[in-house]
Parts: C-alpha cells; structure tokens; sequence
C-alpha cells in the first residue's frame, strides 16, 4: 500500500522541534505528531509504500521492543482512520 | 507556500527527509497522535474497545505458582483468554488493567495469573487470604477492526502443606481494562481448581 497524505489536511511543521500539526478540514481539533509518529509522517510521500516506510523507519531508529512493524502499521491504520492520509492508488486512479 | 504561521511553526515547503534523519540509533517509540486542544476524552482518541473474556468455564491448566518444575500441574476451569474488540480507529497507545482473584470462601491455597503474553505481568503477589492481586499492561496496539484474544495462564499458590488432593477451591476473577482515554472495563468470571 502507497499512502498519500490527504488533500483535505493543512498542515504546519517545524523541523527544530521535530513536530507537525494537522487539521482535517472537516475536523474542528488539530493534532500533534511528534517522535516516531513525525518521521511516519515525514515518509508518507505517496511514492513509498508500507515496506519502504518501515525499511527506513528501521534504518533511523533502533528498536529494541520487536514491535516497529506492527505499531507502524497500526499507526497508518490510526491517520488513515482519521482521515489524515489516503491511498496514493485510489487517488491516482 | 510559505505562509509564516507563527515565530515557531512554518508551513512545509519541501518533501525531503529532514536533517534529523541523517542521524541513525535513536530509540524507537510507540508513535502516537496527540490531540492539540483539551476536549473529552473518548471523543479526542476515538477510542471504542470493548472488553471480554474469552471461554469462561472451560477446562484449563493452572501451573504452580512457582514456575514450571516448581510442582504438578492442576486441572480446572476459568476463561482462556482477555479479548479486546477494536470497533474504532487504531488504538496505539498502552491498555493497562488490574487482575483480583478473590477466594470463594476459606481456602489453603491462592488462584492467580501466570501470564498474559503478550501483555507484560506485574505485581503479582498473594495476601495471607490466598486472594490474588496483580496488574498488566499491552503496548503493541490493537488496529482498527482487530479482535485481540490475549491468553490467560492461570496458575496456583504453592503453598505448604498444600490443599488435601482432590478438593475443589473456587474463586472470583476480576479484570477491569483502562482504555488510553481512561475508561474503564470490569469484567468477572468463576475459576475452579481441583488439587
């Protein structure tokens, strides 16, 4: 799966904090990625897919838990739940 | 665009990997989405898990509390499984919850939790009633639509003298879940062990 972050979400960052804000602009609350949950995002360019993004993810942190994968995989099923990224195949479609 | 937002956040203006990534080795941590303004709960991590035990009543194992080779294995009944049923979106952050087994009336001997993996066990420990106290805590997250069973190991107090062989003690379980938006869940079923 290629994710595509949504064309409905504004975003602000700052690369010195390492944090990005989101608003869905359907949405009436912003949220704040910080840490791992920025670098996802920082990824999701709608030209990697899952295995790029973890493959990296894996490259720059050192994941002494085991769990990278599947906590990856649940965090796009979270933004994509909350309508933060899409799938870059149906939007090119 | 290049819209100045503020002194502290700039809009995005390239796509590339930042500067930071050039930097391997950092710990990684369980990436989660803050929501930036105070607002309940539940609304905020749209959390909706629902919490059970799985085959209460069923023959079960329990294993001496002092570990495998600490004594014999003894036959009984209770639940085998804690199971989280995940209809919202994914929940990534920890589910934390209390374990209680609480003797049915006076007995010898303690019934209690050897595992839950993948969920971490701590603080177990018996009180001079054989009731069972305990807590866990499940880190790896449970994805949108995902029904987690996490087993139950049960086990017994190892005691001594131990139960006359062939008594039957039951007890009360009672798990109650903390959600991340700090809900909670009690969940109870019976457990029997013959010694």
């Amino acid at each position: 799966m290629v994710w595509k972050h949504s064309s409905l979400v504004a975003e602000v960052r700052t690369d010195a904090a390492g944090r990005v804000a989101l608003l869905h602009l359907d949405a009436n609350q912003p949220v704040v990625l910080t840490g791992p949950a920025e670098a996802i995002w920082q990824l999701i360019d709608g030209r990697r897919d899952e295995a790029d993004v973890i493959a990296e993810l894996q490259a720059e942190f050192e994941d002494t838990t085991g769990q990278l994968v599947r906590q990856v995989e649940g965090f796009l099923a979270s933004l994509e739940a909350q309508r933060l990224i899409e799938s870059a195949n149906e939007a090119g479609k | 665009m290049s819209e100045v937002i503020s002194a502290d956040f700039t809009t995005r203006e390239d796509a590339g990997i930042s500067r930071r990534r050039v930097v391997a080795g950092v710990a990684w941590s369980l990436p989660v989405i803050v929501a930036a303004v105070a607002a309940p709960a539940a609304a905020a991590s749209g959390v909706s898990v629902t919490a059970g035990l799985v085959g209460a009543g069923s023959p079960v194992t329990y294993l001496p509390s002092g570990g495998t080779g600490g004594g014999t294995n003894r036959n009984g009944t209770g639940p085998t499984a804690l199971q989280l049923q995940n209809k919202g979106g994914a929940v990534n952050s920890p589910i934390t919850g209390t374990i209680n087994i609480a003797p049915v009336g006076t007995v010898g001997a303690g019934a209690g939790v050897q595992s839950m993996t993948p969920a971490a066990l701590a603080s177990s420990s018996y009180s001079t009633t054989h009731a069972y106290s305990g807590s866990f805590t499940y880190t790896a997250g449970v994805a949108s639509g995902q029904t987690l069973n996490i087993p139950i190991q049960l086990q017994y107090e190892s005691v001594n003298p131990s139960p006359k062989k062939g008594v039957v003690l039951s007890y009360t379980l009672t798990i109650t879940v903390t959600l991340p938006d700090a809900t909670t869940q009690a969940l109870t079923a019976g457990l029997t062990v013959t010694f």
